[in-house]
């Protein structure tokens, strides 16, 4: 089934991945790939045909590991066989890395092998490679505005998707998130199935004074209004002139309550109603829950087993992931993007103004995190001005972080841009049984989890 | 006793289309900055179908993608006549990227349409049909306006400027692009008015800017040639703006 030329590129990816477990080497799934991919391009349509019960595409800004997270356990739970790419390893090197587990050392097929391909995409990357993926299912999250040095601006991006699914009668299902007008265009794409989720819950509001938007006007060049907003541009939205609106979510979101460290809300599918609570807390775990549910729904699971897996999940790699070390929690808080980060704000602020807040925020300006740090600017950081905050700044652009929240009213009691030193700097002060939140941009939320991994060893070993 | 009795009005521009660059951030440099110098400021948000206010001391306009330019430049021509009139009586200006384009006398866009200018600026731009040029990068240039020095910022546009004879440009490219990646020249200014590429955003850490631009700001307010005196920047100010140079210079070399 494949050539000769495949099966050497698969057999130098499986042998690197082979070392890379050896070395133990977090966060580095994307090097098998990397190299098998310089060798062979027309791999991955090769590897997307030998799945039998076909692909499921995740693609958005914001929330893409998270979902593939919240399916990954979803579909364990329904006994599906499937390979994914769950650490967040998303770019087309980061697929043929996933594949590659699929295959012998001789390029030939596992017997047994996983007949479905999970896989988060990276928004920019999905374009190139839709019609080599084919996928039976494609799932849109949300754009925003996020690093755009390298993807560009947010309209040329929504562009490129409608242009990759010019073709309507050619692909699958898709499951799109209607509470975001981008997102809700999708469905004039395509002759097949739709699925819908959002969240329909009036009482939400957005609590932020300042937030930037990113799709705000009808083709015809009117204003979108919105009856709801609940995050950036995503919200109840109508349109006065033309006869496209949002519609009603066959999958939807009611009665959320959130608090620092949950959520809860009552997932509702065609009419059927589930109560989940989820130990992660902030809105965008709701949207990445009812995306998972949606895409779950897409493939014909039953809603009683989706709600139950659900109710199960715990947080993904560097996502809200929660360390201890000396009875202190460290929670790892990635964050890429203002609309991100503004819903991280809105994590870490305390129930009342005499809780003490341990914060260090880490800003990278690696080609992975957006070389240009202007973003913090489009954050309502404000919100947190009345707390009391003992901040850290770290990273390669930590002075321009510090300067950011000085702004804000908020001085940092250090700056520093070496992340260890930073870390201890912000532990000092965190009281016994307390908590740091770490706010760290990609390559930051790896660097600090590998730091942090490396201590956990440590202390296993002392205890020992 | 506060120094200034009358407050600074602020205009700023299309703040809801153009802000792609994190143009917030200036606003929040200029109201941070009049805080701590005891100057008052009145805000006024002007977008589409608005009409401009009879008064301005400063003005800001931000950056946009194409589509928004071009949802704009109707608008923006209606108001042309008076934003010429405030560039000649000195009023205090900042026209970010896209919007810095838009005060040029046109701009064609990547599918050869053309937008006309404000024509504040002596100044045209250009952006190739193909995209094969794209400068994206952190940049950093020496003002050729007295008192305002070196500036540093991020630069992203596809759009190439060429300044006219009567053109003056903004700065001197020391590392990064500018506005063509030719001439070594940044941005324009024309009287009290700075047109430029950089965002960063730029004004929070390039404090001798903010304060130049603050002081023209209370010099039309008071019709007077004011010399105000400005407390130096706070550290943080300081250590943004010079690690930025730092970095800019760094990741120069290793190009």
């Amino acid at each position: 089934m494949n050539s000769f030329q495949d099966r050497i590129a698969l057999i130098f990816g499986k042998l690197a991945g082979q070392m890379l477990r050896l070395r133990r080497k977090e966060g580095a799934t994307a090097f098998p790939g990397l190299l098998s991919g310089v060798i062979s391009k027309k791999l991955l349509r090769s590897l997307s045909q030998n799945m039998s019960d076909g692909v499921v595409t995740i693609s958005g800004t914001n929330g893409k590991t998270t979902t593939t997270n919240f399916l990954n356990l979803i579909l364990n739970n329904a006994g599906f066989n499937f390979v994914t790419n769950s650490s967040g390893s998303n770019l087309e090197r980061g697929l043929v890395s996933a594949y590659a587990e699929t295959v012998n050392f001789f390029g030939g097929y596992i017997k047994n092998q996983r007949r479905l391909g999970l896989f988060e995409v990276d928004e920019a990357e999905l374009a190139r490679i839709f019609t080599q993926l084919n996928p039976k299912i494609s799932t849109f999250l949300n754009l925003f505005r996020d690093q755009l040095d390298r993807y560009g601006e947010v309209d040329s991006l929504a562009l490129r998707w409608q242009v990759m699914m010019k073709d309507k009668s050619k692909h699958g299902c898709i499951v799109l998130n209607v509470d975001d007008p981008n997102i809700c265009k999708l469905k004039e794409y395509t002759s097949g199935d739709v699925v819908t989720f959002g969240i329909e819950d009036d009482n939400l509001k957005i609590t932020e004074l300042y937030s930037v938007k990113d799709a705000r006007f009808c083709e015809r060049g009117n204003r979108l209004k919105y009856d709801t907003t609940y995050m950036s541009h995503l919200g109840k939205w109508r349109c006065d002139c033309c006869p496209t609106s949002r519609p009603y979510p066959i999958v939807n979101a009611q009665n959320i309550f959130l608090t620092n460290t949950n959520s809860s809300f009552d997932l509702v599918i065609e009419g059927m109603r589930y109560h989940i609570s989820i130990k992660m807390p902030g809105l965008y775990v709701v949207y990445d829950a009812i995306a998972a549910a949606a895409t779950a729904y897409a493939l014909g699971i039953d809603p009683d087993l989706i709600a139950n897996s659900l109710n199960k999940v715990t947080a993904p790699y560097g996502r809200q992931e929660i360390f201890s070390l000396h009875q202190k929690e460290i929670r790892i808080l990635l964050t890429k993007n203002p609309t991100g980060f503004n819903e991280t704000i809105k994590i870490v602020m305390p129930d009342s103004e005499s809780v003490k807040v341990n914060l260090l925020a880490i800003l990278n300006d690696g080609i992975q995190d957006g070389e240009d740090v202007s973003w913090i600017y489009d954050a309502d950081i404000e919100m947190l001005r009345k707390y009391s905050i003992d901040l850290t700044c770290s990273g390669t652009r930590a002075s321009d972080f510090a300067l950011r929240w000085h702004l804000a009213g908020m001085n940092p009691r250090v700056v520093c841009s070496d992340i260890e030193v930073a870390l201890d700097e912000a532990l000092d002060n965190v009281s016994l049984g307390g908590r740091l939140d770490v706010i760290a941009t990609y390559t930051a939320m790896l660097q600090i989890r590998s730091i942090l991994l490396n201590r956990l060893r440590k202390a296993e070993h002392e205890t020992v | 006793m506060k120094p200034y009795d009358l407050p600074i009005r602020v205009v700023s521009m299309y703040p809801d289309i153009m802000n792609t660059y994190s143009d917030r951030g200036n606003l929040l440099a200029i109201q941070y900055r009049a805080l701590q110098q005891n100057i008052e400021i009145t805000l006024e948000e002007v977008s589409m179908d608005d009409i401009l206010p009879q008064e301005c001391d400063l003005l800001l306009i931000g950056g946009g993608q194409d589509q928004e330019q071009k949802r704009i430049s109707d608008d923006l021509i209606a108001k042309t006549d008076q934003l010429q009139v405030w560039a000649e009586e000195d009023v205090s200006i900042l026209a970010v990227c896209g919007g810095f384009q838009l005060f040029g006398k046109w701009y064609r866009d990547n599918s050869g349409n053309y937008l006309s200018g404000v024509e504040i600026f002596d100044m045209t731009t250009i952006a190739p049909r193909i995209e094969n040029f794209r400068a994206v990068g952190d940049i950093w240039v020496t003002s050729n306006i007295e008192g305002v020095g070196d500036v540093v910022g991020f630069e992203n546009h596809a759009g190439q400027s060429y300044l006219g004879v009567r053109g003056n440009s903004f700065a001197t490219v020391k590392y990064g692009n500018g506005n063509n990646g030719l001439d070594k020249t940044e941005g324009a200014f024309y009287r009290n008015a700075i047109g430029t590429y950089l965002h960063g955003s730029v004004l929070p850490k390039n404090p001798m800017l903010l304060d130049y631009l603050l002081a023209n700001a209370l010099s039309h307010r008071y019709n007077e040639d004011l010399k105000p005196y400005f407390s130096p920047p706070s550290l943080f100010v300081l250590q943004a703006q010079n690690t930025a140079m730092e970095i800019t210079r760094k990741k120069s070399e290793k190009r």
